[in-house]
């Protein structure tokens, strides 16, 4: 029996191995639920609590190279999130850090139709050195962001508008692990982003946006009740079938005297 | 005849275990019918799936047995090895956030640990049982329930859920037969879940 768990210890070690980083799912159970996400401007009949925020953090510079960092927005799970690795940033002479700041803006240019809707904010992702100049991203050395969309988004696309730039464009976006709603991008260049639907994501009215998701929204479906019935069916039938087996136990031997006599 | 018979017999044996896995998927489909657009954030659909399984490990005949503190410090330390991994990850890997609120917690929590005592009560507790009784090599049974514990998540977790998901069914199965009941596996695998919720 020792061996099934030292089987089990190990195939828990190669499946840790193969499983894809940065977020693979645990062993089960629901994940928690989403704080409603915050518009910077709610649609029509959406209610929220509170305005999304803006977050900023300092990466140090020394010997030359700034330093890794990270900055989120404070929802939980953050709807902006940023990740630098050491030497990420080019900078002016004699800067001594640099604030990377996350803020949900207008969108400065309209997004075009054939990248689809926005869902959600923009976020505009800067980076400033403490002395004048320009401050901007290391070739080979790409700077995540991750982006939290309203519920029911899914694995929709980043895009990106550079910054100073004219033309939003579509950047390379996979989901992160299995967690909703949540995409990730590794991007060379500092600007806007935002997630982008290819059609308009339609919150319920008042909700508030995802919660912890209350069921599948249009009623209550009939496959569900179907799908009740054939459990319940199940259950009668095997506990029928524990019945019978119980009675067969208990049901007297065959009487096998009389033929002997 | 005698052969119909052993046939017949045959049949019977096998249809509390097929029926289980039946109830199973059935149970699955209307966790995710009820979830929607929800996925596994659904508590509602996590909880009508626990009360599923319940009544499924209950009518194939499961009982729930007495705690003891021996099966609950092994399924302490079955979850110890469950979250080795996860912890290191946790501490090395890019501070990536995908949590939830705290003030949800409670609630959350009162949810995951039914499920997953629904979950073991069904795979390593009547499934299991059924199994063995039929005469099955202990290792087949625990590697049965494992695919199972894993099929049943792919719905909500999809296929790159699946090699994880085997791995810890086997841990699991592990456990119950070293064990002997299902309270190790059940304590394990509710600890693993709930310390998630630090560890996305």
């Amino acid at each position: 029996m020792r061996r099934v768990l030292v089987a089990g210890a190990v195939l828990l070690g190669a499946a840790w191995t193969l499983a894809p980083a940065p977020s693979p799912p645990l062993y089960d159970g629901l994940t928690g639920p989403a704080q409603a996400y915050l518009y910077l401007t709610p649609p029509p009949g959406y209610h929220q609590t509170g305005q999304p925020a803006a977050a900023s953090g300092s990466l140090s510079i020394s010997q030359g190279a700034s330093g890794a960092g990270f900055v989120n927005t404070g929802e939980t799970p953050p709807q902006c999130q940023a990740l630098v690795q050491e030497g990420s940033f080019s900078f002016p002479g004699g800067a001594t850090g640099i604030t990377l700041a996350l803020t949900p803006v207008a969108p400065p240019v309209p997004i075009p139709a054939s990248l689809g809707v926005l869902a959600g904010n923009v976020y505009h992702v800067t980076a400033t050195a403490n002395v004048p100049g320009a401050v901007t991203l290391v070739a080979g050395k790409p700077m995540t962001v991750v982006l939290r969309g309203p519920a029911g988004v899914g694995n929709a696309p980043i895009a990106r508008l550079d910054e100073g730039g004219s033309t939003w464009q579509r950047v390379t976006t996979v989901p992160l692990g299995s967690t909703a709603d949540m995409v990730v991008t590794n991007t060379d260049k500092l600007g806007y982003f935002a997630i982008t639907t290819g059609s308009k994501a339609s919150p319920s009215p008042g909700s508030g946006g995802s919660g912890g998701g209350s069921g599948s929204g249009g009623g209550f479906p009939v496959a569900a009740v179907v799908v009740i019935v054939v459990v319940v069916a199940v259950a009668g039938a095997l506990a029928a079938l524990r019945v019978l087996s119980v009675r067969r136990r208990q049901a007297p031997p065959p009487r096998g005297g009389r033929r002997r006599r | 005849m005698a052969s119909q018979r052993a046939a017949g017999a045959d049949a019977a044996a096998a249809a509390p275990a097929a029926l289980l896995c039946a109830g199973l998927a059935a149970a699955t489909a209307l966790r995710v019918g009820v979830a929607g657009g929800a996925g596994p954030r659904s508590a509602p659909a996590g909880a009508l799936f626990g009360v599923a399984l319940i009544g499924l490990a209950l009518a194939g005949g499961w009982r729930p047995g007495r705690p003891s503190l021996r099966s609950a410090l092994a399924g302490a330390a079955g979850a110890a090895v469950l979250l080795v991994v996860p912890f290191v990850l946790h501490l090395r890997t890019l501070p990536l956030q995908a949590g939830s609120p705290a003030g949800d917690w409670p609630l959350w929590a009162a949810v995951v640990t039914p499920v997953a005592v629904a979950e073991e009560a069904l795979l390593r507790g009547a499934l299991f049982d059924v199994l063995l009784r039929r005469g099955l090599r202990a290792e087949a049974v625990v590697g049965v329930a494992a695919v199972a514990f894993a099929a049943l998540h792919v719905p909500l977790y999809g296929w790159v859920a699946l090699p994880l998901d085997v791995a810890v069914g086997v841990w699991l199965g592990g456990l119950r037969l070293q064990s002997g009941g299902f309270g190790a596996p059940a304590t394990a695998h509710a600890l693993a879940d709930l310390a998630s919720w630090w560890l996305r």
